[in-house]
Parts: structure tokens; sequence; C-alpha cells
């Protein structure tokens, strides 16, 4: 088993009026890609605070390897590099003035080292332009290389796909993955970005209203989910066609439009045709559907506030 | 470490700031300005130099009033009055001080020797009848030389030329010489019953002498009754007896008015006079001078209404209803009861005679010899002779000049203990007495003095506007530009320490610095000890800019420099060095508004709020200075404190400033020491430091 970079044990946060964090725990290991996922005001930036010592928790304990945050702060702040919310920077220097500034707070960064980084990031043409002149993109980047500068052993970074294109996205998500293979580093990511979290991370942790709904790596998360497999057979009566599947076997059948959706896995797909087919149905296409992320976060934060859905 | 890591990256930081170029060269534009507004005021000359191409014709000048050049008086017969008025002053103090001790001596001899006689005159043994006469007349001869000592006072003391011709005084002398007259008449059974009678009334006029004011108030009171008796005299006669003669009436008035005019002129003495007797309440006695200017008036009102058409009867009971009205009897009591002692002690008084004394004796016999070799040499044309001759000369008027500093200075420090400290200034004499003012130019009279060298070839402290040599030198453009640079940087230095915390929090970055591996305190004082980099290497700046311009323009003038430090510590030091404690004293200043700057802006979190709100207190605290100097509370404002350069001499007189001296220089804190107001800086800078680190430390970002 890998090393626990992160581990959170029984983490709450409780302010004045309101909980944002309720006895969340869970632990990240060297080069795991760590998803958040919740909606707004659901704790996601809170937790990842106190995990960079930004604010203290309630309750509970936050170690970055095997530093307590709260007594060995600068220990573990060592260890730790990160974006939280937008990566604002000093718009009156340049790139790499930003990343000196940084820098200078550690010991021994060479000025190679800070342009090496300006390089990972894909900003080495940029780096003496004013910050102010940057777009969101370029900022972002220039975020995530001030907070690789000191080689942390974890990175968190707060929505680092906002701002960013279609392309721009991509290649921080192959960047991100490398980071995480090549170095080991242990990777948090928070993010509305459902399809993007899908294909970067390992593991998802989805929190909703200060409390952590579900953890599991996306593969457990996708099976996990009771009907998360479904076959759309395309009829000409779509309703008389679902009344034959209930009757004949047991699936949960849904009529929609000209087809109906058999929540079954492949084996089913000859039977149904045949039976199907036997009561002089025709079939115009077959079809396997497969729930994506969004959908199962749909459900999720659905089931766990009993229907009711908020805004996000 | 982690702090000097954090320092030195937010000082990389803020010379990326554009705006810090901008602030020097605001600086250095002020500093040239600065130097075309340079008008220094003249320091005063005390060193004399009589201009002569002989000794003989230097000696001239200095004992004659006649040729004398330059605005300097070198008249020697001046010098010895104003020594000689010295220690009159002090001999003064002293014969107050021993007369209560005397009379008190004398009565009891005297009422010795009168019960003696008594007794020896029942035993009618002529030979004891005739000791104990011979020890009353001694007595009385005692009593005489007493009065004759007050007497010799007054052409000291215009209030007591007034005493004398009091009938207290002289009815005292008159019973005195009745009692020698009958003494030398064999008589003794009436000169005993004499003597009687005239022991207690010697009694109670003893009583009077307690102290002095007791003898003010007595004399006051003396005059109180005496107008009073006329008054009512005038008064029951009009009244009671509207029948006498009118031209009765008219004497009467007239004696009160004269009675009136006479106090009148008595009080005035008293108020004008040359040495304290008393401490008088400044509005009591403007009270009081109106009061009898009032009824003055109401009785000339006779005068100028004669032709009007009531009768002179009517007119003269209107005035003694009017003057009933003013009871300024009353007026009079109640102004001597508040008179407070104006003391000084006799070991005070003893000190400062023996050091004067010694000085003088010597300075005097160092005088004469020359003055002999002078005479002698007259026709000596060398220039040393007539050098070391003008040296003497110049001594000899430094400590004239300098023992009035001390005899006043010394009287009146110890003299105002009996005063409430916030009510110095209202009395009479002392309108502009600044404890603290006075006690250091007593250090440094007494520097002078007690050196015995008289060397007054020390440059002053520097002074905003002021020369603190004869010629303006570098330092004192220096010093002038560095107080105004002063000024500046303490903005500059708000604006920076306020950029560095609450710009953070407007853009947010602070989070990015908060996840830093550092403590909470060690960023807060790393962000310190950034500005206070920066806010000394604008000094610095400001100090070559200074240096430079002011030794391209004036002479660098390297004499000591006489410090008083505290006001009871005098020494001489190079200016370079009085300079450098001026820069240590700027750096503290602009020290404690950075930590207010800082502490406001981690507090309010917000750019504009911790610039404004620290401008203010800034400005309020320059304002300060001008509007409440010299209140009691005033040098508790942690902000007047700031400014310890003042404890070197650094401060302005009282007397003599300009609001705009007043807005650069520090005014005196009559009520606090150096250790005190370094106390007063140090809590709240430790305050405000706590408060600052105490709300980031538990902040959440």
């Amino acid at each position: 088993m890998s090393r626990v970079v992160l581990k959170l044990e029984n983490v709450t946060k409780a302010f004045e009026d309101r909980v944002a964090v309720n006895n969340v725990s869970f632990e990240i290991h060297e080069g795991e890609i760590f998803g958040f996922l919740g909606p707004n005001g659901a704790g996601k930036t809170t937790t990842m605070r106190m995990i960079c010592g930004l604010t203290k928790p309630t309750h509970g304990t936050v170690t970055v390897c095997g530093y307590n945050v709260q007594r060995d702060l600068e220990k573990a702040m060592q260890l730790t590099g990160g974006i939280i919310e937008s990566p604002l920077m000093y718009g009156y220097m340049s790139g790499y003035d930003n990343l000196k500034y940084y820098a200078s707070l550690y010991k021994g960064i060479s000025k190679q080292t800070i342009l090496a980084y300006g390089k990972i990031v894909g900003l080495e043409h940029r780096l003496k332009d004013k910050v102010k002149h940057y777009s969101l993109g370029m900022r972002q980047r220039l975020g995530i290389a001030q907070a690789l500068l000191h080689n942390p052993k974890l990175l968190v970074l707060d929505e680092p796909f906002s701002g960013l294109d279609p392309q721009g996205v991509v290649e921080m998500r192959k960047f991100l993955k490398n980071l995480a293979q090549k170095y080991k580093i242990a990777i948090m990511v928070s993010s509305h970005m459902l399809a993007e979290m899908e294909q970067l991370c390992d593991t998802l942790a989805v929190i909703n209203n200060g409390q952590l709904i579900e953890l599991k790596t996306i593969r457990q998360l996708k099976e996990g989910i009771i009907g998360s497999k479904r076959i759309k057979f395309k009829v000409d009566y779509p309703n008389f066609a679902g009344k034959v599947v209930i009757n004949e076997f047991r699936y949960k059948v849904d009529v929609a439009g000209n087809s109906i959706y058999v929540s079954a896995g492949e084996e089913a797909v000859p039977e149904i045709s045949k039976r199907l087919l036997d009561n002089g149905l025709s079939i115009f296409g077959v079809e396997f559907i497969t729930k994506t992320l969004e959908d199962i976060f749909m459900e999720l934060i659905k089931q766990k506030t009993n229907g009711r859905i908020e805004i996000f | 470490m982690g702090v000097f890591r954090i320092a030195r990256a937010e000082f990389i930081k803020i010379f990326k700031k554009p705006s810090v170029y901008l602030m020097g060269v605001i600086l250095a534009a002020v500093l040239v300005l600065s130097l075309l507004f340079f008008a220094p005021t003249n320091k005063q000359n005390y060193t004399v130099k009589i201009e002569g191409t002989s000794v003989g014709q230097v000696y001239d000048k200095f004992t004659n009033d006649e040729n004398v050049s330059g605005g300097n008086d070198i008249k020697r017969t001046k010098y010895n009055a104003i020594i000689a008025d010295n220690l009159t002053k002090i001999n003064f103090y002293e014969v107050l001080n021993s007369r209560n001790e005397e009379l008190k001596k004398v009565h009891n001899e005297f009422t010795i020797a009168c019960q003696d006689l008594s007794s020896a005159v029942k035993t009618t043994d002529s030979e004891k009848i005739s000791n104990a006469y011979k020890k009353v007349k001694n007595s009385i001869d005692s009593y005489n030389q007493i009065y004759n000592n007050i007497s010799s006072l007054s052409s000291n003391c215009e209030f007591y030329a007034h005493f004398t011709t009091l009938s207290i005084y002289t009815k005292a002398k008159e019973t005195l010489q009745e009692l020698k007259t009958k003494a030398s008449v064999q008589d003794a059974k009436s000169f005993v019953s004499i003597i009687t009678n005239t022991s207690e009334y010697l009694d109670s006029l003893d009583n009077i002498y307690k102290t002095n004011v007791n003898f003010i108030q007595s004399t006051l009171n003396y005059y109180a009754d005496s107008i009073t008796a006329k008054q009512n005299e005038y008064y029951n006669r009009v009244v009671n007896s509207p029948n006498t003669n009118q031209t009765y009436f008219t004497t009467l008035k007239n004696d009160l008015t004269l009675e009136v005019e006479t106090f009148l002129t008595t009080l005035k003495s008293l108020h004008n006079s040359s040495h304290s007797l008393a401490f008088i309440n400044i509005s009591e006695y403007d009270a009081l001078i109106n009061k009898i200017e009032e009824v003055k008036t109401t009785i000339d009102s006779f005068n100028s209404d004669a032709n009007a058409n009531v009768a002179e009867y009517k007119r003269h009971e209107n005035i003694v209803k009017q003057l009933s009205i003013l009871s300024l009897s009353a007026d009079i009591k109640s102004f001597s009861n508040n008179l407070i002692p104006f003391s000084v002690s006799d070991s005070t008084l003893k000190e400062l005679k023996t050091t004067l004394q010694k000085r003088i004796e010597e300075l005097k016999s160092g005088l004469n010899e020359s003055i002999e070799a002078a005479k002698k040499d007259s026709a000596s044309k060398l220039q040393k002779d007539i050098d070391s001759f003008n040296s003497l000369v110049s001594n000899y008027r430094i400590l004239s000049l300098n023992s009035t500093n001390l005899v006043n200075n010394t009287i009146n420090l110890e003299a105002v203990g009996a005063l409430d400290f916030n009510n110095i200034t209202n009395y009479v004499g002392f309108e502009s007495f600044n404890i603290y003012e006075k006690q250091e130019e007593l250090t440094k009279t007494k520097y002078f003095i007690e050196s015995g060298t008289y060397n007054q070839n020390y440059n002053d402290v520097f002074a905003f506007n002021k020369n603190s040599g004869t010629k303006t030198t570098a330092y004192d453009f220096m010093f002038y530009g560095m107080e105004i640079a002063t000024l500046i940087i303490t903005v500059f230095a708000i604006f920076m320490s306020a950029s560095l915390i609450a710009s953070e929090y407007d853009s947010g970055t602070i989070k990015l610095l908060a996840m830093r591996p550092f403590k909470r305190w060690k960023i807060i004082s790393g962000k310190l000890l950034a500005t206070m980099i920066f806010v000394f290497l604008f000094v610095l700046f400001s100090f070559i800019i200074c240096l430079v311009a002011g030794i391209a323009l004036f002479p660098f003038d390297n004499t000591l420099i006489l410090v008083t430090f505290n006001s009871t510590h005098s020494f001489a030091i190079h200016p370079m060095i009085l300079m450098a404690i001026n820069v240590g004293c700027i750096l503290l200043e602009i020290f404690f508004y950075t930590v207010i700057a800082l502490s406001i802006s981690t507090i309010f979190r917000s750019y504009t709020a911790a610039i404004s709100i620290s401008c203010i207190m800034f400005i309020l605290a320059l304002s300060l200075n001008i509007l409440f100097g010299g209140a009691y509370w005033y040098s508790f404002i942690p902000f007047i404190n700031a400014d310890l350069f003042k404890y070197f001499g650094g401060s302005f007189l009282t007397t003599s400033s300009s609001a705009l001296n007043n807005l650069f220089t520090p005014s005196l804190l009559t009520n606090s020491n150096f250790f005190m107001s370094l106390g007063i800086y140090g809590l709240t800078v430790v305050v405000f430091l706590l408060i600052t680190h105490i709300v980031f430390k538990v902040r959440d970002f």
C-alpha cells in the first residue's frame, strides 16, 4: 500500500450560525488524484482551507505526511502547495517576479527551478509580462507553478479548471495526471466540471451540507449505483413493449418517446429482443446507456437530501 | 529565521511597486523645496568681542560706556549690577526666611526681660532694676534691627516699600521709640505698665510674620479693614445723619478715594514685584482690579454729574448705597486668602549662594588681574593679549547672564512645587512657565557655572528653522530637511504597511501567503521588518541628500553641541553623534506609526480604511501638538511620546514658537520625562503589536 499523504480524521468546522464541515474523514495516498465534489456551500473550500492551515478545524485533525497541520504548521505546509479559490497574484509584478517572490519564501529554490516550473505550466514565453495582463487560464497555470515550486507532497487545487479553455482543460488534465504518476504527488482537486473529474480522478468524494456522502473510486462509484446500466430499445409500440417486458421479466422499465429503457445488463438483450419480436413488435435499434458521473452525482445528492436538489 | 525570509521576500516585492519610485521622487522633490524655503533664525550670541587696536583701547571700551561697537552692551558696571542683583535676590529670600526665626527669638528674650524687670521693680534693688532695664533695651534694639532689615528689603521690593508706609509698621516703630524714651526716665512703675501693653501688641505683630503670605495677607486685610472703616463712616454719616454739613460728606468721600487709590498702587506693586512674594492667580487679580475700577467709577460719578439736577445729599446717598453693594473689602479679603506662599528653603538659597559666590570670586580675581595687566600693558597691540582679555570679558558677561538664569530658575522651580501642576500658568509671572524647559535651562546653566570654564563655545541643539551656532551650519539644514522628510516618510510608511497587509486581503493573495510554512506571527513580523527596512532606506536616502546639500551650501561646522538630556544631564557631544541620535529617534517615531497602521490594516482588512484611519491619526497627532501642547493630560497621549528627540533638547520652547515650528517639533512635556515617554511609547507599541498578532493568528483566511 502506498503512503498516506493527507489524512482527515473526524474533521468538523462549525461557524457561529452553521456547521460547514461535519465529521469528515478520508485519506489521500501518494500519487492519488482525489476529486472533491459538491454543490456550492457544501464545504469543499472550507475543507481545503483547513488542509492548507488557513482556518482551524473545530474538532478533528488534519495531518500531512504525519504532521498535524495545527501543531506542526511549518512542517506540514512545507509539504503542501496549492491554490485556494482563484489564484490571485500580484498584478503589478511579472509572472517571473511572482514566482520569485514565492520561491524566496523557501530555502534554496534556484532561478533555474523557477524557470523550469514556468516551462512546465507552459508560460515560458509570458513570464516577463505583468500578471495583470494575463488571462484567467494563464493565472491558473501560474498559480499551479507557484504551488509546485517547493516540491510539495500534497497539491491542493480549488477549481483548477475554471477559466480554462477546452484545450487548456485537456492540457491541465494531462499535466496533473503526469504529476501524480511521475512525481507521486497526491493531488486534491475540487471542481464543478464533473465530466472532467470523471476523467481525471482516481477517487471521488461527494460532499453536501458539510457531510461526506460518498467516497469511492470512479469504478466503484459507477458500479455501485443500482441500475447504472440500461438498455434502450427503439420500437414501434413502446407502451405495449413496456408491458411485455414487465410481464415477462422482473426488470425495471421506463417508457419515453418511441423507446423503452430497461434496467438490465447486456446479458438480457437476446432474451428481451426475442420476446419482443415474438410479440410482433419491430425493433429499430438497441443501445446501451451508461450513466455519467453527473447522473450519479445528481442521484446521490437527490437521495441524501430527500429529493430536494439545490441549484448548482 | 522565518521572519527574515518573509521580510526579504516582502522587500523584493516592495521595490517592484511603481509607487515606491514615485515616493522616492516626491521625497527628493520635497527636500529640494525645503532647501529653497530654508530660512533659519539666528542664534543669540553670548560671547563678547570688543574691537580695538590695543589692549588699552579694548579695556576702555569694556570699562566705559562710550565707543561701544556692535550690538553687545559691554559696560563693565552693567555686569557687576546684574551679578549684584542676583546675589541680592538670594539675600532677599534669606532675610524673609530668617526673619521669622529672629522675631521669635527676640520676642522670647523681650518677654523674659520684661518679666525680670517686673520682679526687679518689686524688690526695689536698684542694681537689679538697672540690669533688667539693659536687657529690655537690648531686646528693643534687636526688634528695631529686624524692622530695619525689612526696610532695607524695600529698596528691592516695591511691595515692601508700601508696607513701610503702613501704620501697622509705623505703629510698631513708634511704640518701640516710646519704650526707649520711657526707659531713659527712671519711672520704673509706669514703664512696666507700658511694656505689658506693648508686649501684647508685639505678640500680635509677630503672628503676622509667620510666612510671607501671612504678611502680605495681613497687609491686604489691613487695607480691606481700612477701606471698610472709611466706607462705613461715609455710609453711616450719609444715611444716619443727613443733616451734617455737606462738605464733611465730600471729605469722607475723598478719604475713601485716597484709601482705594493707595490700595490699588499697593496691589499693583505686589503684582509687579521683581521678587515673587506669593503666587497670584491672574484671573482673580484681574477681577479685583476690575472691581477697584468699578468702585472708583462709582465714586467719580459724583463729580461727573455734579451739575445734575439732584440734591447733593441724594447723590452721596446713591454712592454709598452702590458702594455697599460692590463690597470691595470682601473681594480683597477673598483675594488675599487665595494667595499661595512663594517659599524657598534656606538650604537651597545657601547652596545657590555658595556656588555663585565661588565662581564670581574666581572670575573677578581673574578679571582684576587681567585688568591690572591690561592697565600696565595698555600699549600692547598683540592680538594674543587682546584676545585673552576679550575672552575674560566674555566669560564675565556670560557668568552674569547665567547667574540670573541660575538664581531665577532655582528659586522658581522650587517654589512652584507648592502649586497644583495643572495651574502653574494661571499665576502672575508664570504665564509661560514650563517646568521642563526651566529645568533644562537650569541644568545647562549649572553645567557652565559648575564646570567653571564658562566655555560657551558650544553650539545649541538643532532646532527646526533655527541656527544651532552663530552661523547656519550644514547640520542645521540637515535637521531641517530631516524633520520635513520624517513627515513624508511617516505617511509613506503608513501607506506601505497598510498595503503590505490590507491590500493582500483586498486582492486575496493573503491566502497564498498564509499557507506558507510560517507561523502567523512570523508573517506579520516579517512584513513589519520589511516596512522598517524600507523606511530605513528612505531615511538614509533623505539623510544623504540633506548631508550633501548641507555640506555643499553651508559650512560643515563640527563644534561640539551641548545637549541636555531629559532636562537633568548636560553633556557636550559631536554634532554627528547628535544627528545619529536624531535619526534613531526618527526611526522610532516612524516605527510607532507603522505599527499602528499595520494594526489597523490587520483589524479592518481594508487598504483604504487602514490608510485613511492611520493618516487621520497622524494628522491629529500633529495638530495636537499645536492645539493642546502644555495641557496636563497631553503627555499621556501615546502619539505625543512618539518623538523622543525632545528629551535631547530637540523641543521647541513654548514662548517662542510659530505654528510651523509646532508642526515639526514636539512640544515640551512639562509633567513627563524621557523614561515615562519611553514607557508610554513602548506600551503603545507592545499593545498594538499584540492586538495585531492575536487578530492575525485567530483569523480565518
